[in-house]
């Protein structure tokens, strides 16, 4: 492979490691022509808000000169990655995709998750845009302008993480990192076309994070291959006692077994709920995958309506709630997509949100119940491909709604009781992708993951840099 | 005059705003309400099912 190759925008993470580890390239160029794509590519896609660049570069140095001496630098080694701009970067201030957190003190030290990435020989190049403190399915943002999607910039990339998904789809970086708390990882990696892994509630540490609602806050990666999540997954797990919510289990890695494929994997495809309100082109790349997979049996997951509907109380009420003191104070600063709904959300009965909490404990039962003997539900990521950039209302099924409030709507019933999903991604040719729910038990983010690289292997679900 | 089973939103926001010390300016009101709205049409489907006196959430939810 030439050195443009594995310093070129196609490049995965792994080919960029195995390089930079082998000596064949050094971790400074790979850096370097990261910048460079960004300087150029950036003015259209709008991915980043900052670039640390004489940092990247400093690190760069740093992992060069221990491949030098023949020290271990990590599967990650010279590895480009971004973060969504509610990640602490020490000595920038953590925006949260707001007007008002530029006024916070600048962070004293990285996020958990930057931390372990770079330990593991990653090179942060910089933060991402992002909708509002993530209350947000579209990508776009008042205060820095919208996301754009890389597979045609006239459309959205989702939101809430459309930095992150803009970043990789449009090879500016072979890896970020997104948070999803209803669909905000998902929902970027359908609309950009690319892979990406919600974990199981709790399994990666949000120490570090400006977080939007902890009842449902997950972080995660997103990249072109099903390879590097895997290897990024598996660098970040492990408990944290910064993070209360984080969990005490040891790192179960995934990376070893993700060529096993998909022999003895139990796989079913989610009927009922996940069969309404979406166009052909999500249930085409439903019936896709579970022709290629060989699935044919339907699983209900009881009550998925009514899931979605309390995942958006206790997101109204807990973000509304942290933002109280801002809402009172800088009203006028929020973003007017944003502002109200956090207002609204302030407002909300203890009836309901205590209620809604209850009724998730309940519904996990009933879909711990369900997949007793499923291993993988296959499901919608998104009811349809990327809307226009300034679009507000879409036709779905013959129904028109609000794009904003219905990006998520099969991406909400999962994060809502915290499953491992994998987001995969089917290209089509002059058009724009779409991706599927993998969906897993909790803590088994490795059944997905088999199965989206066996897919990936297959030529079903791909993720080619725009 | 709202019916006894289409509360009066308006009313409860202005109410419910003072209450929790939240100062809604005008240019944002008719929003507001209007996010309120969804949001208890979205509560009145959603909390539909009484539940079980024993069902407690989970302080540190686990799944």
């Amino acid at each position: 492979m030439s050195d443009t190759a594995i310093t070129g925008k196609d490049a995965t993470a792994a080919t960029v490691a195995a390089a930079v580890s082998g000596g064949k390239v050094s971790a400074l160029g790979v850096v370097d022509a990261a910048l460079s794509r960004i300087s150029t590519l950036d003015k259209t896609y709008n991915a980043f808000t900052s670039v640390v660049a004489d940092r990247a570069r400093a690190r760069a140095a740093a992992v060069d000169a221990s491949v030098a001496a023949g020290k271990p630098v990590g599967p990650l080694a010279g590895v480009p990655f971004a973060v969504k701009n509610l990640f602490d970067i020490e000595g920038l201030s953590t925006l949260a995709g707001s007007r008002i957190n530029a006024d916070h003190p600048p962070a004293v030290r990285d996020a958990t998750l930057i931390r372990r990435l770079e330990a593991a020989g990653a090179i942060l190049v910089g933060g991402l845009n992002m909708g509002e403190y993530a209350y947000d399915f579209t990508g776009r943002n008042a205060h820095v302008g919208p996301s754009r999607n890389p597979r045609d910039p006239a459309h959205m990339t989702g939101g809430s993480s459309g930095g992150s998904g803009g970043s990789v789809a449009g090879g500016l970086v072979p890896l970020s990192l997104g948070s999803d708390t209803n669909g905000s990882i998902r929902v970027p990696s359908s609309l950009c076309g690319i892979f990406g892994l919600k974990p199981t509630y709790g399994r990666l540490s949000r120490a570090g994070s400006f977080l939007f609602c902890d009842s449902l806050d997950h972080l995660g990666p997103l990249a072109r291959s099903v390879g590097d999540l895997a290897t990024a997954f598996d660098v970040m797990q492990g408990p944290d006692p910064d993070d209360p919510v984080c969990t005490e289990r040891p790192a179960d890695p995934t990376r070893p077994r993700l060529d096993d494929g998909i022999s003895g994997l139990r796989i079913a495809i989610a009927g009922d709920y996940f069969e309404r309100q979406l166009e052909p082109v999500a249930a085409e790349a439903v019936a896709t995958v579970a022709k290629a997979l060989g699935a044919t049996r339907k699983v209900v997951l009881p009550d998925a309506a009514r899931a979605r509907g309390c995942a958006y109380m206790i997101t109204a009420a807990e973000g509304g709630t942290l933002h109280l003191p801002r809402l009172r104070t800088r009203a006028a600063d929020f973003d007017p997509e944003t502002r109200e709904r956090f207002m609204a959300g302030a407002l909300t009965p203890a009836a309901w949100y205590i209620q809604a909490q209850r009724f998730r404990r309940l519904y996990r039962q009933r879909v711990l119940e369900v997949l007793q003997d499923v291993d993988v539900v296959i499901a919608p990521a998104t009811p349809v491909t990327a809307p226009r950039i300034d679009q507000v209302m879409m036709n779905v099924a013959g129904v028109e709604m609000p794009v904003r409030a219905n990006l998520g709507i099969f991406t909400q019933p999962i994060s809502f009781i915290g499953l491992p999903v994998v987001a995969a991604p089917l290209q089509r040719p002059g058009e724009l992708p779409i991706a599927v729910q993998l969906i897993a038990k909790p803590f088994d983010e490795q059944a997905p993951l088999r199965v989206a690289h066996w897919l990936e292997r297959e030529g079903i679900c791909v993720a080619p840099a725009a | 005059m709202s019916k006894p089973d289409r509360p009066d939103i308006g009313t409860f926001v202005d109410a419910m705003a003072q209450v929790v010390g939240l100062p809604i300016d005008p240019q944002y009101r008719d929003a507001v309400i209007a996010n309120f709205e969804r949001a208890q049409q979205i509560a009145s489907l959603a909390l539909a099912e009484s539940l079980p006196d024993d069902l407690e959430a989970g302080p540190v939810f686990r799944p």
